[in-house]
């Protein structure tokens, strides 16, 4: 079958806009997108920019604004798509080029949160495992699948106007921790998204629940720690 | 009176700057940076209710200016005031007075439903069925209001 695309191209070396350019090709209803795209760079204009590693929706390089909604290009099949399929770049980010665009303030509100494990300095150094009952597991387990892909963080209408807040995905990567039996850093990340940039920035808009492509309950965790930050309580 | 109708001046423009300022937060809702471009984003019914919220709430809150400076009119006597407020009674006037109610209809119901998800989070999980009950609300009771509202106007007006 032949798939039509429009894709938002952007060379910061020649251009002031971005702007759509159509492409035509051959490919099976089967095929990702990420295969379509890849036709398109391999063998019609080697100049479009994009980034993927995987291609296996695991390591998640490919987001992309995908027929107007975030998603990761290897994860969507062609069938599945209305034609001309549209593929802009994540939003609120700077774009380099094409589908690529600067990560760092994605980083930077992901870094703000501490996103590790914080012991009581009190506490020695445990001498056997942190044991954890499968029930303290199960409070969090949905926040630990989270790849970094910022479809979520880029599909915020709060991020595209305010790139100083931390968005979804530093929030979801927070309550992985802040809900962790074995770690003693919630009151200090609860503090820093108590801030101005922080959890209450959330309007409940859900765009990120929808746009995460592995089906983390964005929207629930984000509540779930202003509750926390509200009543001092995990 | 001069001074009426300077204030009556000030608060129709307020009123009506009002909802052009409504309209011109839902166009900055969906403001993009310059090296990107392109439709607005599709999201879902939560993305929609949020963006109506913000526009109903800021609408409103323009509106209480105008609102303000009628009120203030009352401190020169009660004919000034009510030459002022004669403003909102014209017939012509309801169309705006009918979007003004159910503007606050809508911020109350959906301002409730989004208290209720701050206090329970597992209620985010059902925001689809809790969207589209906020807007039955809605639209339950603002209907009937619209209806008198707007028969009323209509008798007022030269056309019946």
């Amino acid at each position: 079958m032949d798939v039509k695309l429009k894709l938002l191209r952007f060379n910061p070396e020649t251009d002031t806009e971005a702007h759509f350019e159509e492409y035509t090709v051959e490919a099976e209803p089967m095929d990702r997108l990420l295969d379509v795209l890849h036709k398109v760079k391999w063998y019609q204009d080697g100049t479009l920019a994009m980034r993927r590693s995987c291609a296996h929706a695991i390591c998640g390089s490919d987001a992309m604004v995908i027929n107007g909604e975030n998603a990761l290009a290897c994860k969507v099949l062609v069938k599945d798509l209305a034609q001309p399929i549209t593929v802009e770049p994540i939003r609120g980010l700077p774009v380099i080029k094409d589908f690529v665009v600067d990560m760092e303030p994605f980083f930077a509100g992901y870094k703000a949160v501490k996103p590790w494990l914080i012991t009581d300095p009190h506490e020695h150094e445990p001498a056997r495992e942190r044991i954890q009952s499968p029930e303290e597991r199960a409070v969090f387990d949905d926040t630990t699948k989270c790849i970094l892909c910022a479809a979520c963080t880029t599909s915020c209408p709060i991020f595209w106007s305010d790139e100083g807040y931390v968005g979804p995905a530093a929030i979801v990567n927070a309550h992985r921790f802040i809900f962790d039996s074995r770690d003693s850093g919630a009151r200090e990340r609860l503090e820093i998204l108590s801030q101005a940039d922080g959890a209450f920035k959330c309007r409940t808009a859900f765009n990120c629940t929808a746009a995460c492509p592995r089906g983390i309950k964005v929207t629930k965790a984000i509540q779930e720690v202003k509750r926390a930050a509200l009543f001092g309580t995990v | 009176m001069i001074g009426a109708k300077l204030i009556e001046g000030l608060v129709f423009t307020l009123t009506v700057g009002a909802g052009l300022f409504a309209l011109y937060v839902l166009i900055g809702l969906f403001r993009l940076r310059k090296d990107q471009k392109g439709p607005i984003y599709k999201g879902g019914v939560g993305q929609w209710t949020w963006a109506a919220h913000r526009i109903t709430g800021v609408g409103i809150l323009a509106f209480l200016f105008g609102h303000i400076v009628d009120t203030f009119a009352v401190g020169f006597g009660p004919e000034l005031y009510n030459e002022t407020v004669e403003l909102y009674k014209q017939w012509w006037f309801a169309p705006g007075e009918v979007l003004l109610i159910g503007a606050t209809i809508y911020h109350a119901f959906n301002g409730v439903r989004i208290i209720l998800f701050d206090f329970w989070p597992a209620m985010a999980l059902k925001q689809k069925t809790f969207a589209y009950v906020q807007i039955v609300l809605t639209v339950v009771a603002f209907v009937p209001v619209a209806v008198i509202m707007l028969g009323n106007a209509w008798e007022h007006s030269p056309f019946s």
